[in-house]
């Protein structure tokens, strides 16, 4: 009896603290797990209830699981004309903003942030100006302006207001600022030009925040409807978002089987892209966060 | 240091662009104006540009194919539009300047586009009016002006369960007085709730002012230049609204997005709904074919003191003043109103056809569900034609839930929409 209390004495007191430690872990994580559930239970109503008829996604009361599983509803939508052409627009016009915020957002970044020339201060204002005002005010003029330039109904239309965004000036300035100014001086002493150190010096430092940049340019452009819906005249300048609306929404009812099988051709580009770039992506956020 | 950096140069930019905001241009374009020259008889030329929204833009190039025959010189393009947010593209097509020749668009927004000056009213002489039915009609005028000619319609009956009815030897209700028993009765046979009504969603008014109407009410005064919420017959109308929730037919808490309903109606826990003619097609998806055709049965409104109105939708012709081919859209659109061409155009799409003639042949003639429509149709009005009605109808929406939610009385909250609807105006100047 003796010696079993002497053995467990000290075993449990040494498993106490150690113990404590995992029912903290426990509540973290448990909250964790519910919160990433909640997070994740859209998502997977959306996947699920792509491959579900109609009558069984707005069934009442409904389940989760698929009870006759069927691929109607991607074939419906692929069965639509220029399908390809729209999922073909959407990638162009995305990709082609993703290089252009990259390239022209950094440029003026890298001048904002470590060139001195006059008017400097009034210019960076402006551009915070751009991103405080409110993106539906612009949106007639810059539509009649689009128009006006004749691009009302083409790829450019649809690219060139969102090639340089403020937002993404000002996060590219602000990581820039951090870059210490003696790298740039001994490149310059070493005799690079402006441009040279912008290649070779600036833009390798700068990865996490373009892979930040990339991906929320992506998103936006990816999902934008209602810009493409109005400078688009016709049906073959349609992304995906606006081809999709067209296809299951109605006035009067949605076509829910559609709309999700949309929804998950949609959203799964880009959830492969931000797998891609998930560890530049947060470690971008955590920098411009400290700032 | 960076902060106060940042703040300067934000106050300089705010500055900037203040002056350069200063500069823009101020004033609307006005409406009004007489008609333009009449359309000739001579066949169509050249290219006509349209948009159509939704299904009717999917299915249109195949109807428009056909007025190449009579019109070998004219081509019809089509461009489909989703009516999500349509409205936007057409008001920043008339800011542009930048249009098509025509567009569709709904019968309940063609006021607030006849408003920018940018639609043509139409010629005279075009169509005959009084070919359409009288409430699709009525919503193509604004301020004395016609900017749109009606192509189809939809309006809202009662949709109800008829294996129940027949369970609890009922028959659909023909007046008012029958209403509340007919519904009370096939809750009696298991439904917990009697009848589906809007109530604390957007455009819940379209399924509360039938009832004003049916109880005599007029919503504005003859010329359309006052609002007359404060009638005896409006308040009758609230007042039966509200007798559905205190004698709970009705649930306070009403479906409030699309598709939520056809799934309780499915299931027998909700026993009637109103809605328009796409419901069947939706009930179909919801619960099968043998579904609609056993259980679900169709009837007009009842009656109450004055009539059976009930609310009219549907979409509308019209031509932009900026239209590059004037007078080839017009003839296309006086094309889409001849009466084979709307019945043509029901086949293809399931629309209801706006013209009245047009029912007198055919399916359309002796289908027992459609003949439930068109006797809805002779009496169905539209939402007051005035341009600020979207924000009447949001203290409409909201008054509406108060009085279903049972904290104001029908009284009260007439007084108020009353209130608010005279301050905001009728949106014209005079």
């Amino acid at each position: 009896m003796t010696a079993t209390t002497t053995t467990t004495g000290p075993a449990f007191r040494e498993r106490r603290p150690s113990r404590r430690v995992p029912t903290a872990r426990l509540v973290l994580y448990g909250a964790l797990v519910l919160g990433l559930l909640a997070t994740l239970a859209p998502f997977a109503w959306m996947f699920l209830g792509s491959v579900k008829p109609t009558g069984e996604i707005v069934a009442h009361p409904s389940t989760w699981l698929p009870r006759s599983p069927t691929f109607g509803n991607f074939e419906q939508l692929l069965s639509k004309q220029n399908f390809g052409l729209y999922f073909l627009n959407s990638t162009v016009v995305a990709v082609t903003c993703v290089l252009g915020n990259l390239l022209f957002c950094s440029m003026a970044g890298y001048a904002f942030a470590k060139i001195e020339f006059a008017g400097k201060r009034l210019l960076f204002g402006l551009v915070l100006t751009m991103l405080i005002i409110p993106g539906v005010t612009t949106f007639v003029p810059l539509f009649v302006l689009v128009s006006n330039m004749g691009l009302g109904n083409s790829y450019l239309g649809l690219i060139l207001p969102f090639l340089v965004t403020p937002f993404g000036v000002f996060i590219m300035r602000q990581f820039i600022r951090d870059i210490p100014d003696a790298l740039v001086e001994a490149a310059r002493l070493d005799g690079a030009g402006e441009s040279r150190i912008f290649l070779r010096v600036i833009l390798p430092l700068t990865r996490p925040a373009l892979a930040t940049l990339a991906i929320l340019t992506f998103l936006a452009q990816w999902n934008n409807f209602l810009w493409p819906l109005v400078i688009a005249q016709t049906e073959d300048h349609y992304t995906l978002p606006v081809a999709l609306a067209l296809f299951s929404t109605g006035a009067n009812g949605t076509n829910y089987g559609l709309l999700l099988a949309g929804a998950v051709t949609v959203v799964t580009p880009i959830i492969l892209l931000f797998l891609a770039l998930q560890r530049h992506f947060i470690q971008g956020i955590a920098n411009t966060g400290i700032k | 240091m960076s902060t106060s950096h940042l703040s300067k140069a934000l106050i300089g930019g705010l500055a900037a662009t203040l002056v350069l905001a200063g500069c823009g241009r101020s004033g609307t374009q006005g409406s009004g104006g007489a008609t333009g020259a009449p359309i000739g008889d001579s066949p169509a030329k050249g290219e006509i540009n349209v948009w159509a929204m939704g299904t009717e833009g999917e299915r249109l190039p195949e109807l428009a194919a056909r007025f190449r025959k009579a019109n070998p010189d004219a081509k019809v393009k089509v461009t489909a539009i989703p009516w999500q947010d349509y409205a936007k593209k057409v008001e920043t097509a008339i800011a542009s300047q930048d249009t098509p020749d025509a567009t569709l668009v709904g019968s309940a927004d063609l006021t607030n586009f006849a408003s920018t000056g940018g639609l043509e009213q139409v010629p005279a002489g075009l169509v005959d009016t009084s070919s359409f039915y009288r409430g699709a009609a009525q919503s193509t005028t604004y301020d004395g002006g016609t900017y749109g000619v009606p192509w189809y319609v939809d309006t809202r009956v009662l949709f109800y369960r008829k294996d129940l009815a027949r369970a609890a030897g009922v028959s659909a209700p023909k007046t008012w007085k029958e209403y509340g028993p007919f519904l009370k009765a096939l809750q009696k046979q298991g439904a917990k709730w009697g009848l589906a009504l809007p109530t604390g969603v957007a455009a819940s008014w379209q399924g509360v002012l039938p009832f004003m109407w049916q109880a005599g009410a007029r919503l504005m005064n003859d010329n359309s230049t006052k609002f007359t919420f404060d009638t005896p017959q409006a308040l009758e109308g609230l007042e039966f609204y509200q007798s559905f929730f205190t004698s709970k037919t009705s649930t306070r808490n009403g479906a409030v997005s699309l598709g939520e309903i056809e799934p309780q109606f499915v299931a027998g826990s909700t026993a009637a709904l109103i809605s328009g003619p796409w419901e069947t097609a939706l009930l179909k998806g919801a619960g099968g074919a043998d579904f609609v055709k056993d259980k679900v049965g169709v009837a007009t409104l009842p009656k109450g003191a004055t009539s059976n109105a009930s609310f009219i939708g549907g979409g509308h012709w019209t031509v932009f003043k900026k239209a590059k081919n004037r007078d080839g859209a017009w003839k296309f659109i006086r094309w889409l109103s001849e009466p084979d061409v709307q019945q043509d155009w029901h086949e293809l799409s399931g629309d209801l056809p706006a013209v009245q003639a047009a029912w007198n042949e055919g399916k359309l003639r002796s289908d027992p569900t459609l003949a439930v429509f068109r006797s809805q149709l002779q009496t169905a009005l539209p939402g007051p034609t005035v341009t600020t009605w979207k924000q009447i109808s949001a203290v409409l929406d909201a008054e509406i839930e108060k009085v279903a939610k049972g904290v104001s009385s029908p009284k009260a909250a007439l007084e108020r929409i009353q209130a608010k609807a005279s301050a905001i105006g009728t949106g014209r100047s005079r």
